[in-house]
């Protein structure tokens, strides 16, 4: 899955008239690539646009601008973003004219390559899509009708896509339930009868019933206990295995983040700031922002000790974003530079992609990174052993 | 390695004491029996934390500390919660009586004392113990000013210190006067020069005495900049104009706040029942004659009153302690123009608004952001370090546990199921629930690390399983364990754990 130049701005409506006032910035002209069976982690403060990303990425919410390429496009490899990218690049404020400009540049440029954009189809092509992307949501009990029985639930998208029917999707859905950890006697119970981890395996089983290639997991695990969490971060890496899906893990948390992903991408104020193979961006963050990050997590290890750097003040509101680097107004190095140009996502190290002016400085600066190094150390592991067999002796 | 935190506070000053804490939910399926036998202590200058799953008693067992606990439907049954001398639930078995009637539960109520407790309770709630609330946007009142809260806990337990600062300024109203000159002067000479504050403090010693003096060098101390300390003096020399028109009557009620002042210290001292029992009475009266409402219309209204005009003062210095900017134009906003963390830092400057003794923070991050956690986390750690403050800490972030406490607390269905060293509980963990806790946390330091989950989940509190309550869920489980309920054992010097596994000593301090 590719997409470039993607933007969504939400319109402020207000006064008598109902007029538009201005725009939120919730996902600004960005560039995303998804590679068939990988997890990309998607992190980012509240606010900064990761879950409006999600949901544009799979349609659920049409995008301002933008284009989106899922497998099977021809022209997926010989095409770079760079044409898309700068188109509108010269606005500063946003108008409904200056949006209606966007998209026509666009549509010449897709003309031209004759690119099959996901966003512009219509009909049987937009319905095959819809079958192959999937979604979890955050709140399992919201996102679950309560006047459903689960046998409807999960077999709903079986009826919508006309997949199946009747008994075969009774079993179908019988099936994915025991592998998930249900069985029969849940069939016929109402969303409220199940605690917070049912719910979600529920939500997750809804989701991959009819086999989709992509499923965004938008913040999966943050309504559940930790003890729970683990259930669930165990089952989707199981599931992936078997079935060869591909995540977009959208999560404020990063260790969950770097257990399950295996690239990650930071966001800040609708733009993505990092982008890198996990291991490489948990231990040489590049961005400040990033490395800000980082240090702020508390690590359950009270014999760790670390130097941390505290951000001052709070996200900007999307609505009227600093101008120039949008971090540069929490940042430790900001210079006049940050505040007037917009600092490029590029290919720092092989892999490693970081918009910032200085990312080349930071990096040779090398000592000075805060990053988490991978440690094996599992004491707990071996307490639990030693607790076992002390307990059979007994 | 454990010695460390432990030489941090005095082992034998204890400030909070709880043994064998009982709180039940009366509801219509029944009684839930959200704690079960609670015994914590707090010693002076500790943090404490407490970790638990959702629904395992953390919050019930604060809110019970601080007698919040809805009635109806909830109740303390029994138990101890010792400040200082002071039991405060010394009458809570007369306060209601629980009859149970073959399947139905009536609780009888004698309103009138728990009416009298409740306005007594008002008088140490706030003073000595306080709390930070887990959502700050449900913590504060939405139709009044940041400004109005601030103030009305300042008013209800500082009124004396606040009175004793405005007669200072009183006094010395014309060497306030001309110190606020020159150093407007300076400012305009040199603006480098009265960058740092504390270059004052010899003037203000010359000049000032008494809790004028100590607001002042809090003030230079601070350094919070030259316009923040012109604001602060302007508003001194406007209260100590007013005092001086009408003296006589602010040092009356200054001695009368005076008198209960000392009552309210004597009172966790004294040990004599009768005694404590007059004073109670005595504070409650008291406690009646300060009205909320009244004083809110006094805000809005009579905005020329020395007590209010220094407790804004008080509020705008707080406000500059937790880092917020602006501070003076914050203060005339309402709750929902700030954001999230903003919020939290104003919840946490109430709370520290009479410097308590003991702070209770409930969850005080859950609701922000990690980077806005990690300033949140930093104010706290500063107030302990200045202030001495005892914390007890909430949360069910093992992280911010491992980073901010001293000890340790694990609860687990009402019960708490080890207490210990940080240090200890998480790397010599022995109970088998804190050890499924742990190796179900994904850590970022060690992301191949699998994760084990704890089977199955938080039982109903209404029937909770007989024996050990986590016994469904152990992996460990025996015969034992099914019929009787482990007890607390220390397993080497302050590590207790309640459990069946392991052998030693019974004991009931921890």
């Amino acid at each position: 899955m590719k997409a470039v130049g993607l933007r969504k701005y939400f319109p402020i409506k207000g006064g008598v008239l109902g007029t538009t006032k201005g725009y939120v910035y919730a996902v600004d002209n960005v560039n995303i690539t998804i590679y068939k069976g990988e997890t990309l982690g998607l992190v980012g403060e509240s606010g900064c646009g990761k879950t409006t990303l999600g949901r544009v990425l799979i349609d659920l919410i049409t995008p301002t601008s933008g284009t989106l390429m899922f497998n099977g496009s021809k022209s997926l490899n010989n095409l770079d973003g760079g044409q898309f990218e700068e188109i509108g690049k010269e606005y500063s404020e946003i108008s409904s004219n200056k949006i209606n400009e966007i998209r026509q540049e666009e549509k010449k440029i897709i003309e031209k390559y004759g690119i099959k954009d996901i966003y512009r189809t219509k009909g049987k092509k937009k319905r095959e899509f819809r079958k192959k992307v999937q979604i979890v949501f955050q709140d399992p009990v919201s996102s679950l009708d309560p006047r459903m029985l689960i046998k409807d639930v999960v077999a709903e998208p079986l009826y919508v896509n006309k997949v199946a029917k009747g008994e075969k999707a009774r079993k179908m859905v019988l099936d994915l339930l025991s592998e998930i950890g249900l069985n029969e006697d849940h069939l016929y119970r109402f969303p409220h009868e199940f605690s917070g981890g049912q719910r979600q395996r529920i939500a997750f089983a809804r989701a991959i019933i009819t086999r989709p290639d992509f499923i965004v997991l938008d913040e999966p695990t943050s309504a559940l206990d930790v003890s729970v969490q683990a259930q669930i971060l165990n089952l989707l890496k199981e599931m992936q295995k078997k079935y060869g899906m591909t995540y977009l893990f959208i999560s404020h948390n990063l260790a969950v983040i770097r257990s399950v992903s295996d690239r990650v991408a930071v966001m800040y104020l609708g733009k993505i700031v990092e982008q890198a193979a996990t291991d490489d961006l948990f231990e040489f963050p590049i961005h400040p922002y990033t490395q800000a990050l980082l240090s702020a997590i508390p690590i359950p290890d009270p014999k760790l000790k670390r130097n941390r750097i505290v951000l001052s003040g709070d996200v900007p509101s999307p609505a009227n974003p600093p101008s120039g680097c949008r971090f540069h107004t929490r940042c430790r190095f900001a210079t006049q530079l940050c505040k007037e140009k917009e600092p490029e996502l590029v290919e720092t190290k092989p892999g490693h992609l970081v918009a910032c002016h200085y990312a080349e400085d930071i990096l040779k600066s090398e000592s000075k990174l805060h990053g988490i190094k991978r440690s094996t150390m599992d004491e707990i592991e071996e307490i639990e052993k030693n607790l076992q067999i002390n307990n059979e002796a007994k | 390695m454990q010695e460390i935190s432990t030489d941090k506070f005095n082992k034998e000053e204890v400030v909070l004491k709880v043994s064998k804490l009982k709180t039940q939910f009366f509801v219509y399926d029944g009684i839930v029996k959200a704690i079960e036998d609670v015994s914590l202590t707090l010693h002076r200058g500790e943090v404490l934390g407490i970790v638990g799953e959702t629904g395992c008693g953390k919050s019930v067992t604060a809110y019970s500390i601080t007698k919040l606990i809805p009635d109806p439907p909830g109740r303390i049954v029994s138990g101890q919660i010792f400040l200082g001398n002071l039991n405060i639930l010394r009458n809570i078995d007369k306060e209601a009586k629980i009859l149970t009637d073959r399947k139905r539960v009536k609780i009888k109520r004698n309103t009138r004392l728990i009416k009298r407790n409740e306005l007594f309770f008002n008088q140490i709630r706030g003073k000595y113990i306080s709390m930070i609330f887990q959502e700050p946007m449900a913590a504060l009142n939405p139709v009044y000013t940041i400004e109005d809260q601030i103030i009305e806990t300042l008013v209800l337990h500082k009124r004396s210190y606040i009175l004793e600062v405005a007669q200072g300024a009183a006094k010395s109203i014309d060497k306030l006067i001309k110190f606020r000159q020159t150093m407007e002067e300076d400012q305009d000479i040199n603006p480098e020069k009265v960058a740092d504050l504390r270059e004052y403090k010899p003037d203000i010693e010359k000049d000032f005495q008494g809790p004028l003096k100590e607001e002042l060098f809090k003030l230079a101390d601070s350094n919070k900049g030259t316009v923040s300390f012109l604001k602060h003096l302007d508003l001194l020399i406007e209260e100590g104009k007013i005092y001086n028109k009408k003296p006589q009557k602010y040092d009356r009620i200054l001695n009368l706040d005076r008198q209960m002042d000392n009552l309210r210290v004597e009172l966790l001292k004294e040990t004599d029942e009768m005694k404590v029992n007059s004073m109670e009475k005595k504070l409650a009266n008291y406690s009646k004659k300060i009205n909320l409402i009244k004083l809110s219309k006094q805000l809005k209204r009579n905005k020329k009153d020395p007590i209010i005009l220094e407790a804004r003062r008080e509020s705008f210095g707080l406000l500059e302690t937790v880092n917020i900017a602006d501070a003076y134009g914050i203060l005339k906003r309402y709750p929902h123009e700030l954001s999230g963390g903003m919020l939290q830092r104003v919840v946490i400057s109430i709370a520290l608004a009479n410097e308590p003794e003991i702070l209770i923070a409930d969850e005080p991050t859950t609701a922000l952001d990690v980077t806005v956690q990690a300033q949140i986390l930093e104010i706290m750690r500063q107030l302990q370090k200045n202030r001495g403050t005892s914390i007890i800490l909430i949360t069910h972030d093992l992280g911010v546990i491992a980073e901010m406490c001293d000890r340790v607390a694990v609860m687990y269905a009402g019960n708490i199921v080890e207490v210990g060293n940080v240090n200890e509980v998480f790397h010599n963990p022995k109970h088998p629930y804190t050890i499924g806790l742990l190796s179900s946390i994904p850590r970022i330091d060690n992301p191949d690390k699998k994760l084990k989950s704890i089977p199955g989940t938080v039982p109903n509190l209404i029937n909770p399983p007989n024996g050990c309550r986590f016994n469904p869920r152990c992996p460990m489980a025996f015969e034992k364990c099914r019929i009787d309920v482990p007890v607390h054992i220390e397993v080497s010097p302050n590590h207790v754990v309640a459990c069946h596994l392991f052998n030693g000593t019974e004991v009931s301090d921890y």
